[in-house]
Protein backbone atom coordinates (compact mmCIF):
# COMPACT_ATOMS: atom_id res chain seq x y z
CA UNK A 1 0.00 0.00 0.00
CA UNK A 2 3.11 2.24 -0.16
CA UNK A 3 3.01 2.73 -3.92
CA UNK A 4 0.80 5.21 -5.72
CA UNK A 5 -2.45 3.45 -5.86
CA UNK A 6 -3.37 2.63 -2.75
CA UNK A 7 -6.55 1.36 -3.67
CA UNK A 8 -5.39 -0.77 -6.02
CA UNK A 9 -2.51 -1.91 -4.28
CA UNK A 10 -4.96 -3.23 -1.59
CA UNK A 11 -6.95 -5.11 -3.67
CA UNK A 12 -4.44 -6.84 -5.06
CA UNK A 13 -2.81 -7.77 -1.05
CA UNK A 14 -6.79 -9.09 -0.52
CA UNK A 15 -7.20 -10.80 -3.50
CA UNK A 16 -3.22 -12.37 -2.46
CA UNK A 17 -4.78 -13.62 0.64
CA UNK A 18 -5.15 -17.25 0.93
CA UNK A 19 -8.17 -16.74 3.84
CA UNK A 20 -10.00 -14.51 1.52
CA UNK A 21 -11.32 -17.45 -0.71
CA UNK A 22 -12.19 -19.71 2.33
CA UNK A 23 -14.85 -17.79 2.90
CA UNK A 24 -15.51 -16.23 -1.12
CA UNK A 25 -16.29 -20.42 -1.40
CA UNK A 26 -18.06 -20.57 1.77
CA UNK A 27 -20.40 -17.65 0.68
CA UNK A 28 -20.91 -19.39 -2.67
CA UNK A 29 -21.63 -22.79 -1.54
CA UNK A 30 -24.55 -21.05 0.38
CA UNK A 31 -26.00 -19.49 -2.08
CA UNK A 32 -26.18 -22.70 -4.04
CA UNK A 33 -27.83 -23.98 -0.97
CA UNK A 34 -30.42 -21.16 -1.14
CA UNK A 35 -31.43 -21.81 -4.46
CA UNK A 36 -31.83 -25.61 -3.96
CA UNK A 37 -34.55 -25.17 -0.92
CA UNK A 38 -35.78 -21.80 -2.39
CA UNK B 1 18.42 -22.47 22.35
CA UNK B 2 15.74 -23.97 25.01
CA UNK B 3 12.14 -23.05 24.67
CA UNK B 4 12.43 -21.03 27.80
CA UNK B 5 15.00 -19.02 26.00
CA UNK B 6 12.78 -18.33 23.07
CA UNK B 7 9.99 -17.56 24.91
CA UNK B 8 12.18 -14.59 26.44
CA UNK B 9 13.16 -13.28 23.73
CA UNK B 10 9.62 -13.13 22.01
CA UNK B 11 8.17 -11.61 25.47
CA UNK B 12 11.13 -9.25 25.02
CA UNK B 13 10.69 -8.20 21.53
CA UNK B 14 6.76 -7.57 21.94
CA UNK B 15 4.61 -5.22 24.03
CA UNK B 16 3.59 -7.39 26.46
CA UNK B 17 0.20 -6.60 28.29
CA UNK B 18 0.76 -7.56 31.89
CA UNK B 19 -0.70 -10.20 33.10
CA UNK B 20 -3.70 -8.71 35.81
CA UNK B 21 -5.04 -6.71 32.46
CA UNK B 22 -5.02 -9.71 30.09
CA UNK B 23 -7.30 -11.57 32.88
CA UNK B 24 -8.96 -8.26 32.89
CA UNK B 25 -9.73 -8.36 29.29
CA UNK B 26 -10.56 -12.24 29.21
CA UNK B 27 -13.41 -11.53 31.69
CA UNK B 28 -14.32 -8.82 30.50
CA UNK B 29 -14.68 -10.84 26.12
CA UNK B 30 -16.25 -14.12 28.46
CA UNK B 31 -18.83 -11.68 29.94
CA UNK B 32 -19.80 -10.24 26.19
CA UNK B 33 -19.55 -13.93 25.01
CA UNK B 34 -22.52 -15.01 27.96
CA UNK B 35 -24.31 -11.55 27.35
CA UNK B 36 -24.58 -12.26 23.43
CA UNK B 37 -26.06 -15.34 24.03
CA UNK B 38 -28.89 -13.76 26.09
CA UNK B 39 -29.50 -11.40 23.38
CA UNK B 40 -29.20 -13.05 20.06
CA UNK B 41 -31.65 -16.07 21.80
CA UNK B 42 -33.94 -13.35 22.39
CA UNK B 43 -33.88 -12.20 19.23
CA UNK B 44 -34.97 -15.56 17.60
CA UNK B 45 -38.12 -15.00 18.76
CA UNK B 46 -39.29 -12.52 16.02
CA UNK B 47 -39.04 -15.47 13.43
CA UNK B 48 -41.98 -17.51 15.27
CA UNK B 49 -44.40 -14.96 12.62
CA UNK B 50 -43.17 -17.46 9.40
CA UNK B 51 -45.90 -19.42 11.12
CA UNK B 52 -47.98 -16.15 9.63
CA UNK B 53 -47.41 -16.72 6.19
CA UNK B 54 -44.93 -14.72 5.37
CA UNK B 55 -42.52 -15.36 2.55
CA UNK B 56 -38.56 -15.98 4.35
CA UNK B 57 -36.93 -13.41 2.29
CA UNK B 58 -39.42 -11.09 3.35
CA UNK B 59 -38.71 -11.67 6.82
CA UNK B 60 -34.98 -12.16 5.97
CA UNK B 61 -34.90 -8.84 4.45
CA UNK B 62 -36.84 -6.89 7.21
CA UNK B 63 -35.04 -7.95 10.42
CA UNK B 64 -31.82 -7.01 8.34
CA UNK B 65 -33.35 -3.48 7.41
CA UNK B 66 -33.58 -3.22 11.12
CA UNK B 67 -29.95 -4.52 11.62
CA UNK B 68 -28.77 -1.87 9.45
CA UNK B 69 -30.35 0.58 11.07
CA UNK B 70 -28.56 -0.36 14.78
CA UNK B 71 -25.50 -1.06 12.91
CA UNK B 72 -25.11 2.82 11.90
CA UNK B 73 -27.18 3.98 14.79
CA UNK B 74 -25.75 2.65 17.84
CA UNK B 75 -22.26 3.49 16.69
CA UNK B 76 -22.85 7.30 15.67
CA UNK B 77 -24.72 7.41 19.07
CA UNK B 78 -21.61 5.67 21.01
CA UNK B 79 -18.37 6.86 19.24
CA UNK B 80 -19.76 8.87 16.34
CA UNK B 81 -19.06 8.86 12.56
CA UNK B 82 -15.63 10.63 12.78
CA UNK B 83 -13.79 8.57 15.09
CA UNK B 84 -15.31 5.48 13.24
CA UNK B 85 -13.73 7.46 9.59
CA UNK B 86 -10.36 7.83 12.23
CA UNK B 87 -9.75 3.77 12.97
CA UNK B 88 -11.31 2.72 9.10
CA UNK B 89 -8.35 4.61 7.82
CA UNK B 90 -6.21 3.02 10.18
CA UNK B 91 -6.70 -0.14 8.06
CA UNK B 92 -9.14 0.22 4.79
CA UNK B 93 -8.34 -3.12 4.12
CA UNK B 94 -10.82 -4.38 6.37
CA UNK B 95 -13.70 -2.52 4.53
CA UNK B 96 -13.62 -5.77 2.18
CA UNK B 97 -13.97 -8.57 4.82
CA UNK B 98 -16.18 -6.06 6.35
CA UNK B 99 -18.38 -6.40 3.41
CA UNK B 100 -17.86 -10.45 2.71
CA UNK B 101 -19.02 -10.83 6.19
CA UNK B 102 -21.97 -9.31 5.35
CA UNK B 103 -22.77 -11.08 2.56
CA UNK B 104 -21.95 -14.91 4.69
CA UNK B 105 -24.56 -13.31 7.26
CA UNK B 106 -27.51 -12.35 4.82
CA UNK B 107 -27.25 -15.91 3.23
CA UNK B 108 -26.74 -17.49 6.64
CA UNK B 109 -29.87 -15.73 8.26
CA UNK B 110 -31.82 -16.10 5.56
CA UNK B 111 -31.35 -19.73 5.81
CA UNK B 112 -32.12 -20.00 9.29
CA UNK B 113 -35.29 -18.95 8.34
CA UNK B 114 -36.12 -21.70 5.48
CA UNK B 115 -34.62 -24.08 8.79
CA UNK B 116 -37.23 -22.80 11.34
CA UNK B 117 -40.09 -22.86 8.74
CA UNK B 118 -39.30 -26.18 7.68
CA UNK B 119 -37.99 -28.06 10.89
CA UNK B 120 -38.79 -25.80 13.87
CA UNK B 121 -36.45 -23.78 15.95
CA UNK B 122 -35.50 -26.39 18.39
CA UNK B 123 -34.04 -28.36 15.68
CA UNK B 124 -32.78 -25.55 13.62
CA UNK B 125 -30.90 -24.62 16.78
CA UNK B 126 -28.40 -26.77 17.81
CA UNK B 127 -27.45 -27.73 14.01
CA UNK B 128 -26.55 -24.12 13.06
CA UNK B 129 -25.02 -23.46 15.88
CA UNK B 130 -22.27 -26.07 15.20
CA UNK B 131 -20.90 -23.08 13.74
CA UNK B 132 -18.73 -22.99 17.25
CA UNK B 133 -16.83 -25.87 15.99
CA UNK B 134 -16.07 -24.72 12.79
CA UNK B 135 -15.09 -21.68 14.68
CA UNK B 136 -13.22 -23.06 16.76
CA UNK B 137 -11.01 -24.79 13.64
CA UNK B 138 -10.34 -21.77 11.90
CA UNK B 139 -9.04 -20.17 15.19
CA UNK B 140 -6.51 -22.84 15.64
CA UNK B 141 -5.50 -23.09 11.90
CA UNK B 142 -5.38 -19.23 11.20
CA UNK B 143 -4.59 -17.03 13.69
CA UNK B 144 -3.06 -19.30 16.40
CA UNK B 145 -5.89 -19.79 19.33
CA UNK B 146 -4.73 -22.59 21.30
CA UNK B 147 -1.35 -22.88 20.11
CA UNK B 148 0.80 -22.62 23.40
CA UNK B 149 -2.17 -23.21 25.69
CA UNK B 150 -1.41 -25.71 28.25
CA UNK B 151 -2.96 -28.88 27.87
CA UNK B 152 -5.97 -28.00 30.51
CA UNK B 153 -6.97 -24.95 28.79
CA UNK B 154 -6.77 -26.78 25.57
CA UNK B 155 -9.14 -29.55 26.93
CA UNK B 156 -11.38 -27.16 28.56
CA UNK B 157 -12.15 -25.45 24.82
CA UNK B 158 -12.44 -28.29 22.79
CA UNK B 159 -14.18 -30.83 25.77
CA UNK B 160 -16.13 -27.34 26.43
CA UNK B 161 -17.13 -27.22 22.57
CA UNK B 162 -17.86 -30.65 22.25
CA UNK B 163 -20.10 -31.02 25.30
CA UNK B 164 -22.01 -27.98 23.65
CA UNK B 165 -22.47 -29.25 20.81
CA UNK B 166 -23.28 -32.63 22.34
CA UNK B 167 -26.04 -31.17 24.47
CA UNK B 168 -27.09 -29.73 21.51
CA UNK B 169 -27.44 -33.06 19.44
CA UNK B 170 -29.74 -33.99 22.39
CA UNK B 171 -32.03 -31.10 22.19
CA UNK B 172 -32.38 -31.75 18.88
CA UNK B 173 -33.37 -35.47 19.17
CA UNK B 174 -35.87 -34.86 21.82
CA UNK B 175 -37.52 -31.97 19.73
CA UNK B 176 -37.80 -34.10 16.63
CA UNK B 177 -40.69 -35.94 17.55
CA UNK B 178 -42.75 -32.59 17.66
CA UNK B 179 -41.85 -31.42 14.32
CA UNK B 180 -43.60 -33.11 10.73
CA UNK B 181 -40.95 -34.74 8.69
CA UNK B 182 -42.21 -33.57 5.65
CA UNK B 183 -39.81 -30.85 4.76
CA UNK B 184 -36.95 -32.21 7.42
CA UNK B 185 -33.93 -32.84 4.29
CA UNK B 186 -34.50 -29.27 3.58
CA UNK B 187 -34.60 -27.99 6.89
CA UNK B 188 -31.76 -29.68 8.08
CA UNK B 189 -29.78 -28.68 5.22
CA UNK B 190 -30.81 -24.99 5.55
CA UNK B 191 -29.56 -24.92 9.17
CA UNK B 192 -26.44 -27.08 9.11
CA UNK B 193 -25.59 -24.95 5.91
CA UNK B 194 -25.81 -21.73 7.87
CA UNK B 195 -23.88 -22.96 10.57
CA UNK B 196 -21.34 -23.38 7.99
CA UNK B 197 -21.58 -19.81 6.51
CA UNK B 198 -21.75 -18.32 10.54
CA UNK B 199 -18.86 -20.57 11.34
CA UNK B 200 -16.24 -18.73 8.35
CA UNK B 201 -17.90 -15.50 9.10
CA UNK B 202 -15.63 -15.49 12.06
CA UNK B 203 -12.42 -15.58 10.06
CA UNK B 204 -13.01 -11.83 8.47
CA UNK B 205 -13.97 -10.92 12.55
CA UNK B 206 -11.14 -12.44 13.96
CA UNK B 207 -8.64 -10.81 11.23
CA UNK B 208 -10.46 -7.53 12.01
CA UNK B 209 -10.19 -7.56 15.52
CA UNK B 210 -6.18 -8.96 15.75
CA UNK B 211 -5.72 -6.13 13.62
CA UNK B 212 -7.47 -3.86 16.31
CA UNK B 213 -10.50 -2.45 14.31
CA UNK B 214 -13.15 -1.44 16.97
CA UNK B 215 -16.18 -3.79 16.47
CA UNK B 216 -18.30 -0.33 16.46
CA UNK B 217 -16.06 0.64 13.49
CA UNK B 218 -16.03 -2.76 11.76
CA UNK B 219 -19.99 -3.55 11.99
CA UNK B 220 -20.75 -0.15 9.81
CA UNK B 221 -19.24 -1.75 6.76
CA UNK B 222 -20.06 -5.27 7.87
CA UNK B 223 -23.83 -4.19 7.52
CA UNK B 224 -23.14 -2.72 4.08
CA UNK B 225 -22.70 -6.50 2.80
CA UNK B 226 -25.36 -7.67 4.51
CA UNK B 227 -28.60 -5.20 3.63
CA UNK B 228 -26.48 -5.22 -0.67
CA UNK B 229 -26.51 -9.12 -0.09
CA UNK B 230 -29.74 -9.28 1.10
CA UNK B 231 -31.56 -6.62 -0.86
CA UNK B 232 -30.29 -8.84 -3.79
CA UNK B 233 -31.71 -12.08 -2.41
CA UNK B 234 -35.51 -10.68 -1.84
CA UNK B 235 -35.03 -9.15 -5.25
CA UNK B 236 -34.36 -12.60 -7.08
CA UNK B 237 -36.23 -14.74 -4.70
CA UNK B 238 -39.62 -12.33 -4.60
CA UNK B 239 -39.89 -12.03 -8.59
CA UNK B 240 -38.69 -8.31 -8.80
CA UNK B 241 -39.11 -5.16 -7.10
CA UNK B 242 -43.07 -4.66 -7.43
CA UNK B 243 -43.78 -8.41 -6.23
CA UNK B 244 -41.47 -7.41 -3.58
CA UNK B 245 -43.07 -3.93 -2.62
CA UNK B 246 -46.47 -5.78 -2.69
CA UNK B 247 -45.18 -8.76 -0.04
CA UNK B 248 -43.22 -5.87 1.69
CA UNK B 249 -46.87 -3.40 2.02
CA UNK B 250 -48.77 -6.66 2.89
CA UNK B 251 -47.23 -7.47 5.68
CA UNK B 252 -46.64 -3.62 7.06
CA UNK B 253 -48.87 -4.59 10.23
CA UNK B 254 -46.04 -7.26 11.20
CA UNK B 255 -42.90 -5.60 9.50
CA UNK B 256 -42.18 -3.41 12.93
CA UNK B 257 -41.83 -6.80 15.01
CA UNK B 258 -38.99 -8.36 12.75
CA UNK B 259 -37.31 -4.73 12.53
CA UNK B 260 -36.99 -5.13 16.22
CA UNK B 261 -35.90 -8.44 16.15
CA UNK B 262 -33.12 -7.41 14.12
CA UNK B 263 -32.13 -4.46 16.33
CA UNK B 264 -32.01 -6.92 19.72
CA UNK B 265 -29.72 -9.50 17.23
CA UNK B 266 -27.43 -6.71 16.49
CA UNK B 267 -26.97 -5.86 20.44
CA UNK B 268 -25.92 -9.73 20.91
CA UNK B 269 -23.94 -9.82 17.77
CA UNK B 270 -22.06 -6.48 19.20
CA UNK B 271 -21.31 -8.49 22.06
CA UNK B 272 -20.32 -11.18 20.17
CA UNK B 273 -17.91 -9.04 18.32
CA UNK B 274 -16.32 -7.89 21.86
CA UNK B 275 -15.92 -11.37 22.87
CA UNK B 276 -13.96 -13.07 19.85
CA UNK B 277 -11.97 -9.77 20.30
CA UNK B 278 -10.93 -9.92 23.69
CA UNK B 279 -11.77 -14.02 24.13
CA UNK B 280 -11.07 -15.23 20.57
CA UNK B 281 -13.08 -17.15 18.43
CA UNK B 282 -12.29 -20.19 20.21
CA UNK B 283 -13.85 -19.15 23.58
CA UNK B 284 -16.31 -16.10 22.49
CA UNK B 285 -18.29 -18.29 19.99
CA UNK B 286 -19.60 -21.11 22.04
CA UNK B 287 -19.85 -19.09 24.87
CA UNK B 288 -22.01 -16.84 22.52
CA UNK B 289 -24.03 -19.97 21.41
CA UNK B 290 -25.58 -20.20 24.38
CA UNK B 291 -28.02 -18.27 22.88
CA UNK B 292 -29.74 -21.78 22.31
CA UNK B 293 -30.63 -22.01 25.70
CA UNK B 294 -32.04 -18.23 25.63
CA UNK B 295 -33.79 -19.28 22.14
CA UNK B 296 -34.94 -22.75 24.44
CA UNK B 297 -36.17 -20.62 27.22
CA UNK B 298 -38.31 -18.22 24.63
CA UNK B 299 -39.81 -21.08 22.85
CA UNK B 300 -40.91 -23.10 25.79
CA UNK B 301 -41.75 -20.52 28.84
CA UNK B 302 -43.17 -17.41 26.36
CA UNK B 303 -44.32 -19.45 23.19
CA UNK B 304 -45.87 -22.33 24.87
CA UNK B 305 -43.41 -24.96 22.62
CA UNK B 306 -43.24 -28.94 23.80
CA UNK B 307 -46.41 -28.51 25.83
CA UNK B 308 -47.59 -31.73 24.50
CA UNK B 309 -44.26 -33.05 24.98
CA UNK B 310 -43.99 -36.42 27.36
CA UNK B 311 -41.84 -37.33 30.74
CA UNK B 312 -39.29 -38.24 28.83
CA UNK B 313 -38.78 -35.79 25.80
CA UNK B 314 -38.90 -32.91 28.55
CA UNK B 315 -35.65 -34.89 30.70
CA UNK B 316 -34.05 -34.70 27.51
CA UNK B 317 -34.19 -31.43 27.10
CA UNK B 318 -33.28 -30.98 30.85
CA UNK B 319 -30.38 -32.97 30.24
CA UNK B 320 -29.34 -31.66 26.89
CA UNK B 321 -29.53 -28.06 28.29
CA UNK B 322 -27.38 -28.80 31.48
CA UNK B 323 -24.86 -30.78 29.27
CA UNK B 324 -24.74 -27.55 26.94
CA UNK B 325 -24.39 -25.15 30.50
CA UNK B 326 -21.53 -27.68 31.66
CA UNK B 327 -19.17 -27.00 28.45
CA UNK B 328 -19.66 -23.68 28.30
CA UNK B 329 -18.85 -23.31 32.02
CA UNK B 330 -15.77 -25.34 31.25
CA UNK B 331 -14.91 -22.83 27.87
CA UNK B 332 -15.43 -20.10 30.28
CA UNK B 333 -12.96 -21.82 32.92
CA UNK B 334 -10.19 -21.90 29.85
CA UNK B 335 -8.63 -18.22 29.55
CA UNK B 336 -5.70 -17.30 27.79
CA UNK B 337 -2.64 -16.80 29.31
CA UNK B 338 0.22 -14.75 28.42
CA UNK B 339 1.84 -17.64 26.18
CA UNK B 340 -1.12 -18.11 24.34
CA UNK B 341 -1.54 -14.38 23.68
CA UNK B 342 1.69 -14.31 22.41
CA UNK B 343 1.10 -16.60 19.64
CA UNK B 344 -2.09 -14.07 19.33
CA UNK B 345 -0.09 -11.40 19.39
CA UNK B 346 2.14 -12.82 16.62
CA UNK B 347 -0.84 -13.25 13.88
CA UNK B 348 -1.43 -10.11 14.93
CA UNK B 349 2.04 -8.83 13.51
CA UNK B 350 1.36 -10.97 10.33
CA UNK B 351 -1.54 -9.17 9.78
CA UNK B 352 -0.23 -5.73 10.65
CA UNK B 353 2.74 -6.32 8.30
CA UNK B 354 0.57 -8.22 5.07
CA UNK B 355 -1.75 -5.22 5.62
CA UNK B 356 0.57 -2.04 6.52
CA UNK B 357 -1.08 -1.01 9.14
CA UNK B 358 0.99 0.43 11.84
CA UNK B 359 2.55 -1.36 14.52
CA UNK B 360 1.59 0.91 17.42
CA UNK B 361 -1.86 0.72 16.32
CA UNK B 362 -2.51 -3.02 16.30
CA UNK B 363 -0.36 -3.09 19.77
CA UNK B 364 -2.50 -0.79 21.51
CA UNK B 365 -5.76 -1.79 20.49
CA UNK B 366 -5.14 -5.37 21.17
CA UNK B 367 -4.23 -4.39 24.72
CA UNK B 368 -7.88 -2.57 24.31
CA UNK B 369 -6.55 0.88 24.46
CA UNK B 370 -7.91 3.76 22.01
CA UNK B 371 -4.12 4.16 20.09
CA UNK B 372 -3.28 7.58 18.53
CA UNK B 373 -5.69 7.99 15.22
CA UNK B 374 -5.98 11.47 15.01
CA UNK B 375 -9.50 11.37 16.21
CA UNK B 376 -11.66 11.42 19.35
CA UNK B 377 -15.34 10.37 20.62
CA UNK B 378 -17.87 12.63 20.49
CA UNK B 379 -20.79 13.79 18.30
CA UNK B 380 -21.75 15.40 15.16
CA UNK B 381 -24.68 16.99 13.58
CA UNK B 382 -24.17 14.16 11.15
CA UNK B 383 -24.20 11.24 13.91
CA UNK B 384 -27.56 13.09 15.38
CA UNK B 385 -29.18 12.67 12.07
CA UNK B 386 -28.21 9.14 11.48
CA UNK B 387 -29.66 8.69 14.89
CA UNK B 388 -32.73 10.38 14.34
CA UNK B 389 -33.69 9.32 11.18
CA UNK B 390 -33.14 5.71 12.52
CA UNK B 391 -35.16 6.14 15.36
CA UNK B 392 -37.75 7.83 12.84
CA UNK B 393 -38.23 5.13 11.37
CA UNK B 394 -38.47 2.57 13.47
CA UNK B 395 -41.30 4.65 15.20
CA UNK B 396 -43.03 4.89 11.71
CA UNK B 397 -43.15 0.85 11.49
CA UNK B 398 -44.41 1.22 15.17
CA UNK B 399 -47.04 3.01 14.40
CA UNK B 400 -48.53 0.90 11.80
CA UNK B 401 -47.87 -2.50 13.86
CA UNK B 402 -50.34 -5.10 15.08
CA UNK B 403 -49.79 -7.12 18.07
CA UNK B 404 -48.80 -10.89 16.05
CA UNK B 405 -51.87 -12.76 16.83
CA UNK B 406 -49.40 -15.23 18.59
CA UNK B 407 -50.49 -16.35 22.27
CA UNK B 408 -47.44 -15.52 24.51
CA UNK B 409 -46.90 -15.76 28.32
CA UNK B 410 -46.39 -11.96 29.42
CA UNK B 411 -45.43 -12.76 32.42
CA UNK B 412 -42.23 -14.83 31.28
CA UNK B 413 -41.59 -12.52 28.59
CA UNK B 414 -40.95 -9.70 31.25
CA UNK B 415 -38.45 -12.01 33.12
CA UNK B 416 -36.72 -13.00 30.26
CA UNK B 417 -36.32 -9.33 28.70
CA UNK B 418 -35.43 -8.36 32.74
CA UNK B 419 -32.70 -10.96 32.98
CA UNK B 420 -31.20 -9.60 29.42
CA UNK B 421 -31.09 -6.19 30.24
CA UNK B 422 -29.65 -6.68 33.33
CA UNK B 423 -26.76 -8.81 31.42
CA UNK B 424 -26.71 -6.03 29.13
CA UNK B 425 -26.02 -3.25 31.64
CA UNK B 426 -23.47 -5.59 33.42
CA UNK B 427 -21.66 -6.84 30.68
CA UNK B 428 -21.51 -2.86 28.67
CA UNK B 429 -20.17 -1.25 31.79
CA UNK B 430 -17.10 -4.04 32.09
CA UNK B 431 -16.56 -3.42 28.59
CA UNK B 432 -16.80 0.25 28.87
CA UNK B 433 -14.52 0.48 32.24
CA UNK B 434 -11.79 -1.94 30.34
CA UNK B 435 -11.39 -0.73 27.22
CA UNK B 436 -13.80 2.05 26.48
CA UNK B 437 -15.84 0.33 23.82
CA UNK B 438 -11.97 0.17 21.81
Amino acid sequence: MQDGSPNRSMVKTVLADLQFWVPVGVLVGGLIVLRWIS
Amino acid sequence: MSAVELETREVSSRSVIEAPRLRTLQNVGMLCGLTAGAWLGAAEAPTKLVTLGLSPVVISLTMVIGVFLARWSLPALIQGTSYIAADLRQAPHLIVWAVLAGCLWAVANTLTIFAVRDVGLSIAFPLWNSNSLLGIIWGIVFFKELRGADSRRRFGVIGGALLMFAGATVLAIASASQVPSRDAARGVVAALSAGVLWGTMYIPYRKAYLTGMSPLSFVTFFTVGELGMMSTLALTYSGGASALWSQLAGAKHVLFWLLAGGFIWVIGDLFQQYAVKYAGITRGIPLSNTNQLWGLLWGILVFGELRSASGSVLAQVIGGSMVMAVGAGVIALSSVDRREHLRWQEAAEREGSRYGVRAEYTQARIAGEAGAIGATRRRSALDWVVVGLATAIIIAFALVARAPQINIHLGWALALIVATIAMLSTAASALWRATRFN
